[in-house]
């Protein structure tokens, strides 16, 4: 059985390497409906990414949604004055609008969900498991981190000309050359440029972040984060990033920021962070932090052909049961057959012929 | 190896000669021939000429780490990349413009001709004013001209175009000029050499 294992795609086998590690640390699996009542995204729908959301009618009338997002849901549903955190994940597909196409899509995620009181060691467990999350994808992987309360810290600071929307919009962009335009104050254009250029490997950022810190909230926020990167270094984690214009879904996400890459993948493939006020919001008296691994991404980590079977076997004639035998014996060894009928040609890396005689390698 | 996508023409052309005096040079690319790579494996650059408008999807979708591209690419395609500098070069403005006699009726839906869908539309919808756009891919001039539409949203560099066919800007919308961006993906892992070109480009601009 381990050799069939192997004989999995790396995707499938990524998978499930997920939903072990997760497993492992306590984390049980969550199943949802595919559907949803309409209703309750259209009350949240700022939270969402898109408000394009795919509709009918069931069959009792109500107007239904097929899921733009899972979390919302989770939240819904999870328990209010639970003694003990409440850890799940799950494997589900979501369906969102593709903007280059004009029409809907389905996205394969998966993802894990801490819900509870998130103190220090659950954020450093979370951050950990999504960066082992990246490496079961890709030994070239980067976890980048940042805080929403450290950058709304400091443009609490700062009088700015124009929205804070527009601040963190140019801030996303990394555009230093918009942020100066935003302040007339040459002392706080200064600021928003140093925050803009706050990227790069953990240890090498970090004292550079201590020092823009101006209160209690950036404070506080940057030592959330040091408590990571210090988690990290005991468990052997290298890859970690700081960079404060890591901004992703500032509607929903309150606290700490993750983003995950891969080499060789143009987006990210792991998004997520701590959501407390969104939990007030759905009147949960909790807090919650999880992240999203965006399976479909996967398929473009590593670009191979589409593999030929290890062995075809040509079967001319002769005992059938005894073919079938010599093929189980190939599969437990993990090699991947073919059985063809005589004179049908097709392409594997060794050939067999199956007669009177046996299996024969050609 | 680092991968730029640069912009066919006159722009791309400016880039490269600065490109070129900050190191990275890559003589073929002044050859005439119709190649679209370039590639200088001593320095570690590969080039690659696409359409202007089409910098900043090669650069979105990871084929090309950094580009160069106008900000009214970025503002109509609102691609996801990073906006590293503004190269203060191939300045315009994007404008509202109209036939010199122009008077708008503020009594029905305004016709507006342009490349520039979702700027003119972004723009109309801060005013509250009701629009219908035409899509035009290019001498959008002639549109009010012919009666096509009331008023067109386009670049203006100089205005001689205007001026030659008897329209005037009758507000500014925005401007625009070209940028360095980088793809979000890339960035993570050759952020050095991105900061590195980010830096040399800066330090090119503000001595001019």
């Amino acid at each position: 059985m381990n050799n069939m294992f192997k004989a999995l795609p790396q995707e499938d086998k990524t998978v499930l390497a997920l939903k072990g590690i997760y497993q492992c640390f306590g984390y049980n699996k969550y199943k949802l409906s595919r559907f949803e009542e309409y209703g309750f995204y259209l009350k949240y729908k700022s939270f969402l990414q898109s408000d394009k959301i795919l509709s009918f009618t069931d069959l009792d009338g109500r107007l239904m949604a097929l899921k733009p997002d899972i979390t919302l849901s989770i939240i819904k549903n999870a328990q209010d004055n639970s003694p003990t955190p409440q850890k799940l994940y799950y494997n589900e597909t979501v369906y969102r609008e593709n903007a280059n196409t004009n029409t809907f899509k389905e996205i394969n995620q998966m993802g894990l969900e801490y819900i509870g009181c998130v103190d220090e060691y659950a954020l450093c467990e979370v951050a950990l498991l999504a960066k082992m999350s990246l490496s079961e994808i890709s030994p070239s992987n980067v976890l980048e981190i940042s805080h929403m309360g450290y950058v709304q810290g400091l443009l609490e600071e700062l009088s700015l000309d124009v929205p804070k929307e527009e601040a963190l919009n140019a801030l996303k962009a990394k555009s230093a050359h918009s942020l100066c335009k935003l302040t007339q104050n040459k002392a706080h254009a200064q600021d928003l440029e140093a925050l803009c250029t706050l990227s790069g490997a953990f240890e090498e950022i970090y004292p550079k972040a201590k020092s823009l810190c101006k209160n209690e909230k950036m404070d506080t926020a940057l030592s959330q984060l040091k408590a990571i990167s210090d988690a990290f270094e005991k468990a052997g984690q290298t890859g970690l990033r700081l960079d404060f214009t890591l901004l992703n879904d500032t509607e929903f996400y309150d606290g700490i920021l993750m983003a995950g890459y891969v080499e060789g993948v143009a987006h990210a493939v792991l998004a997520g962070g701590g959501y407390n006020s969104m939990m007030q919001k759905l009147k949960k008296n909790c807090g919650a932090i999880g992240f999203a691994v965006y399976l479909s991404e996967l398929e473009f980590v590593k670009t191979t052909k589409p593999s030929v079977p290890d062995a075809v076997i040509i079967n001319q004639s002769g005992n059938q049961g005894q073919l079938l035998q010599s093929v189980l014996s190939l599969a437990q060894q993990g090699i991947k057959c073919v059985v063809v009928p005589n004179g049908t040609a097709i392409q594997g890396k060794q050939t067999y012929i199956f007669n009177e005689k046996g299996l024969i390698k050609c | 190896m680092l991968s730029i996508a640069l912009p066919k023409g006159r722009l791309g052309d400016k880039v490269y000669d600065i490109l070129e005096k900050i190191g990275y040079e890559c003589s073929e690319i002044k050859e005439d021939n119709r190649m679209l790579v370039f590639e200088n494996k001593k320095i570690g650059v590969r080039y690659f000429l696409v359409k202007p408008s089409d910098v900043d999807i090669y650069v979105e979708r990871g084929a090309a780490d950094i580009g160069i591209v106008g900000k009214d690419i970025l503002l109509e395609s609102n691609a996801d990349v990073y906006e590293l500098l503004d190269l203060a070069l191939g300045k315009c403005r994007i404008c509202v413009a109209a036939k010199k006699d122009y008077v708008e009726d503020m009594s029905r839906t305004l016709r507006v001709a342009t490349k520039f869908v979702n700027v003119a539309k972004e723009y109309y919808a801060t005013q509250n004013r009701e629009i219908e756009i035409i899509k035009l891919n290019g001498s959008i001039e002639l549109a009010p001209i012919s009666g096509l539409s009331d008023v067109i949203v386009d670049i203006v560099e100089s205005g001689s175009t205007l001026r030659e066919n008897n329209l005037e800007v009758i507000s500014d919308i925005t401007t625009v000029s070209a940028r360095l961006i980088a793809c979000k993906a890339a960035y993570k892992f050759k952020q050095v050499q991105i900061d590195e070109i980010c830096k040399k480009l800066k330090t090119v601009i503000s001595n001019d």
